[in-house]
């Protein structure tokens, strides 16, 4: 059945792989036992997840001393300010920061006027970025020219396309997103480019956005209710950080409204709770890589600059079989060949 | 009788009756026992290898129905297992998605299956790819054989297929999540596919049988007719020099057999009588003159010995020289070889050129393709005239080993070329070293052949070639599709090398040719040839179109059109075969009616009109049947019109052959059709480009159409001399 399997990867120009075996990259010789252990000041957004798990395995795994230094902005922007008051106080050897905001309070967009607000002399590696280019962290994936590296985790919309297509082909996709998130905002842009492409409507709707200016469920049966009725195939879950902190609440209602929803974030699919179907990068695997990133920067010596902005050359192509059952919206036969069935 | 008279120069001069008339019965039989030797053995080839084919008919039948059923079992079992898992999860199989993709992808990379059906436990069918037959269907939907399956399944047993009227059908159960038979997973084998198998095979051995009467008849012509004849001969000639009082050549050095003793004996009775002259010329010339003078003594001896060194050549007793050498005889394998080494890859140089291919920016696929082509025919063009005088001061054995072993270079280098750019260079060598052999080969049957054998001898040259041409693209075809290209071009190698070795071994070297050097080819005189409007109305409309549409279609078009369609490269090689079958039978009997007939633009106009009509053939539909239908009109119309086309030339251009020679303005059409073999393949392409095949053999053959037709208008009111194009038919390469 090996030819099924090479005729979607063909066709979805994606490769899916078996758990464990997430990527392959060549580092450097562990060092032991370093003297002083390395200070690493992480920054999460929302508490632990497991790319600060896997982050801080692999450093541990290749017998690097580090002593961590956590700190949860808890999503509130306006904490982080203060962390990077802090960093600068106790100057530690890198900085680790956990999705798009946290990075941005951190190093500041790239052409930011006033650099002197952000971090640029201490070494910074982002895990979870969904587009570090479209968010200003980065010029360019090749080099941050300054001292920011990192990972980002998303497929491009060009292969999360195909990959819903593979499925079932559609021509109408629905998209529910936060406006208020920048990533998000850049997401929906390339998006739209893409799915102009290749003829596909795109059925946009935001969550509603409450007095105090943060989003809010409210309303959202109704909203993709109303994404259904307009004709949408497929909903589109972007990555997003709001759908993924209140997914618990959110797939159930995907489900409610009959919608076969499509994650390009783990975090949306693979939880307890989770929508149909998703091509994802594992969140451990990008702590990992991250991790890897880290090493060079501490133990190789390289500058960030010296590292390209990277994604995992291995996604997981997820089908949450009990979703697929509950809306009698079964996946291609061929499909299990190489999808991971949840 | 013609070649001994040329072999004895002095028999000539002789008005005795010819003493060799007597041994001539000698070479008269052996050439009559090659007669008989080679209806034997064909008769014998041909009862054998029927008898091979018909067995490995029956063979292939019993042998090729299980593989491809095993084959569909091991398919339909990974089929199964896949479908096991949806269902695994509870899905139902009647609610199964995407059955329909799984089928087509699994008949695109099994072309066999014809059939693909899942049948529910109850036989009804709940996906299916391909319309089963009614008998099909009352098979699948047959109860009964649902658990027939399913014990031949539980005892471990292969699973038998059933065979229908156009399909063998292998039926696979389907077990639900608990291990319930739900259902059944039938695979149709087309029946046409197994015919296909079969029908291949046969060709393929039909065209082995063919290629082996040919290369049988070329191996006994080599032993027999080329070693044993011509030894025959050359002791003959030895013994006619000595009846004629001829003592100052040997016989021929030929071994320790039979033959080679008596010849051992008639060259030490030569050496021996030598000897004595010389010891009697020595004793007379110590005899001196005066002595008889004073003496009145001896006068008489010195008269004798004088009388005898005029009527009587001695030579050096220890003079090695040969008498006469057969030059033929042993050119005819090695050339054999030589060329068919070439004809080996003409069934699919495109498609190798295809698989070295990479994009170039703004030079399209299928020029690139014609070019290794293009530049083989165009070193071809340029070089023959330019060799000529070359091989001639190197020497014809020199320069043909020289050519052969350039095309040994390139075979192995073609067979590793890395890119087309390089397999560019190497196929340039090949039309370098073809160009070689021919001017070679050619030279050396012009320089030994006088006016009389001057025909029959370039008709054997024609002959080698036309039998190369007809044996070397089916079985390089065969080769290319079993073994591959490269190792083709490694046979090739092969041949090219054991040629090189048997013409260094058997081929005599070639003493100076006495003949003037042939005129080269200058610039003047194509200028004044071309000047000549019904010569270049001769080119442009016959000479050039002809040779355009046959490159253009059968070195070109033909390899890739096949393969497009999806046949092999043994399928292009066997319709090239078809070519040059309807050459070697055409061409003498086209030549011959239109002597008799004395019509010779009518056939060069008829030859041209159909070969235009062959490419029209195409228009039928993609198949293989077209193909060929398009090479053998093409060979038909190309037999009949090109004997008189060569004869023709001569026709319209008696006054330029007084004034520059008939090999000048031969040479000067040679090249302008020369020319033409460069533009087929790149007419070809440009047309494939644009117009895909069907526009590509079509509008060459319109081309052609047009062409004939202002042939026939220029030409409307011109009358042949009366010339026979059959002779003309020697100078027609």
């Amino acid at each position: 059945m090996r030819q099924f399997l090479a005729h979607y990867r063909q066709r979805i120009a994606l490769l899916v792989t078996v758990a464990g075996i997430m990527f392959i990259f060549t580092g450097d010789q562990p060092v032991h036992a370093a003297q002083t252990p390395f200070r690493i000041y992480m920054i999460t957004w929302r508490g632990p997840t497991d790319v600060d798990k896997g982050f801080q395995n692999y450093l541990a795994e290749r017998n690097i001393p580090v002593e961590y230094i956590m700190r949860d902005a808890n999503k509130n922007p306006a904490l982080l300010p203060q962390f990077v008051e802090e960093i600068k106080r106790l100057k530690p050897d890198l900085v680790f920061t956990w999705g798009s905001p946290a990075t941005l309070g951190v190093v500041g967009r790239y052409d930011d006027p006033h650099p002197e607000k952000y971090i640029r002399d201490i070494p910074v590696v982002f895990a979870l970025v969904a587009d570090p280019v479209g968010v200003h962290i980065v010029p360019a994936l090749a080099s941050s020219k300054k001292n920011v590296t990192g990972v980002y985790h998303i497929a491009s919309t060009e292969a999360i396309l195909a990959a819903i297509k593979a499925y079932r082909p559609f021509t109408r996709l629905g998209i529910l997103y936060n406006k208020s998130e920048q990533n998000m905002v850049a997401y929906v842009k390339a998006l739209r480019a893409t799915a102009d492409k290749r003829g596909i409507q795109l059925i946009e709707r935001t969550f509603k956005i409450a007095a105090d200016g943060k989003p809010s469920p409210e309303g959202v049966s109704d909203i993709l209710s109303d994404i259904k009725k307009s004709g949408a195939e497929w909903l589109l879950i972007g990555p997003d950080s709001y759908f993924s902190s209140i997914v618990d609440v959110m797939a159930p209602a995907v489900r409610e409204a009959k919608l076969p929803a499509f994650a390009a974030v783990e975090a949306a699919v693979m939880g307890p709770e989770g929508i149909l179907a998703g091509l994802v990068c594992k969140y451990y695997s990008v702590g990992q890589f991250t991790g890897y990133k880290a090493e060079q920067i501490l133990l190789g010596k390289k500058a960030p600059a010296d590292i390209p902005i990277e994604t995992l050359n291995r996604f997981s192509y997820v089908v949450r079989i009990g979703v697929a059952k509950e809306l009698r919206f079964y996946p291609p036969v061929s499909m299990f060949n190489y999808a991971e069935i949840l | 009788m013609k070649l001994i008279r040329r072999l004895l120069p002095y028999s000539q001069n002789t008005h005795r009756p010819d003493p060799v008339e007597s041994i001539r019965m000698d070479v008269a039989y052996i050439r009559k026992l090659n007669y008989w030797l080679v209806g034997i053995i064909s008769t014998v080839l041909i009862m054998a290898l029927s008898v091979i084919v018909m067995v490995s008919l029956r063979m292939a039948d019993s042998f090729v129905v299980p593989e491809l059923e095993a084959k569909a079992v091991t398919q339909g079992q990974a089929l199964t297992t896949l479908i096991s898992q949806p269902l695994s999860y509870g899905i139902a199989l009647r609610e199964l998605v995407g059955v329909d993709n799984l089928f087509k992808d699994a008949a695109e990379e099994n072309p066999e299956f014809g059939v693909l059906v899942i049948t529910d436990e109850k036989g009804a069918i709940l996906f299916n790819f391909g319309e089963p037959s009614s008998a099909v269907k009352t098979h699948m939907s047959n109860t009964s054989l649902l658990t027939a399956v399913a014990k031949t399944a539980e005892s471990g047993v292969k699973p038998k297929a059933a065979a229908f009227a156009g399909h063998h059908v292998v039926s696979l159960p389907i077990y639900s999540q608990d291990r319930m038979l739900i259902g059944l997973l039938h695979i149709g084998i087309k029946s046409s596919f197994v015919n296909n198998i079969l029908h291949e095979l046969l060709l393929d051995l039909s065209v082995i049988l063919i290629v082996s009467l040919f290369v049988a008849y070329e191996i006994l012509y080599f032993i027999s007719g080329g070693k044993l004849a011509g030894q025959f001969e050359l002791l003959t000639a030895a013994i006619g020099a000595v009846i004629n009082k001829d003592f100052t050549r040997r016989g021929p050095h030929i071994g320790r057999d039979e033959l080679g003793r008596v010849a051992a004996l008639i060259n030490g009775a030569i050496a021996r009588i030598n000897q004595r002259f010389e010891k009697l010329n020595l004793k007379a010339s110590q005899i001196r003159l005066t002595t008889v003078e004073s003496t009145g003594k001896g006068g008489e001896e010195l008269l004798s010995v004088f009388a005898m060194s005029q009527s009587v050549r001695f030579g050096e007793p220890d003079d090695q020289s040969q008498v006469y050498t057969n030059y033929l005889g042993s050119l005819r394998a090695p050339l054999f070889l030589s060329l068919m080494a070439e004809d080996l890859s003409r069934s699919f140089i495109p498609l190798y050129a295809k698989q070295l291919y990479t994009p170039l920016p703004g030079i399209s696929a299928e020029f690139i393709l014609a070019l290794p082509i293009m530049l083989f025919m165009l070193l071809v063009a340029i070089l023959q005239p330019v060799l000529a005088g070359w091989s001639e001061r190197v020497g014809r054995k020199h320069s043909l080993l020289i050519g052969i072993l350039i095309g040994f270079f390139a075979f192995v280098m073609t067979a590793n070329a890395f890119s087309i750019y390089d397999l560019l260079v190497w196929r340039a060598l090949s039309g370098a070293s073809w160009a070689i052999v021919f001017v070679a080969s050619q030279g050396l049957i012009l320089d030994k052949a006088t006016p009389d054998t001057r025909t029959r001898d370039i008709a054997f040259f024609v002959g080698v070639i036309m039998v190369s041409m007809l044996c070397g693209p089916p079985i390089g075809g065969i080769l290319a599709d079993n073994v591959g290209y490269k190792a083709t071009f490694y046979a090739a190698a092969v041949l090219s090398l054991a040629s090189a070795i048997l013409l260094y071994r058997y081929l005599p070297g070639d003493e100076l040719s006495s003949r003037a050097a042939p005129k080269k080819l200058g610039l003047q005189d194509i200028m004044t040839v071309l000047a000549n409007r019904k010569f270049l109305s001769l080119v442009l409309t016959a000479g050039i179109p002809a040779k355009v549409i046959l490159i253009g279609f059968c070195y070109y078009l033909i390899p890739l059109y096949v393969t497009h369609i999806g046949d092999s490269s043994a399928m292009a090689g066997r319709i090239l075969m078809l070519y040059a079958i309807m050459m070697v039978v055409g061409v003498p009997i086209a030549a011959r009616i239109s002597d008799r007939l004395q019509k010779r633009k009518e056939f060069i106009g008829v030859g041209l009109l159909l070969s235009g009509f062959s490419g029209l053939i195409i228009l039928t539909g993609n198949t293989v049947l077209a193909a060929i239908g398009v090479v053998a009109l093409l060979g038909v119309a190309q037999a009949i019109s090109i004997a008189p086309q060569t004869a023709f030339v001569a026709d319209i251009c008696s006054e330029d052959i007084d004034r520059l020679g008939e090999g000048t303005v031969y040479g000067v059409y040679r090249l302008m059709e020369r020319l033409g073999n460069t533009f087929g393949p790149i007419l070809a392409a440009c047309i494939l480009k644009f117009y895909g095949f069907k526009g590509a053999f079509s509008v060459i053959g319109l081309m052609l159409i047009i062409a004939s037709i202002v042939f026939l208008f220029i030409f409307r009111r011109f009358t042949s001399a009366v010339v026979k194009s059959a002779e003309a038919e020697g100078t027609q390469l």
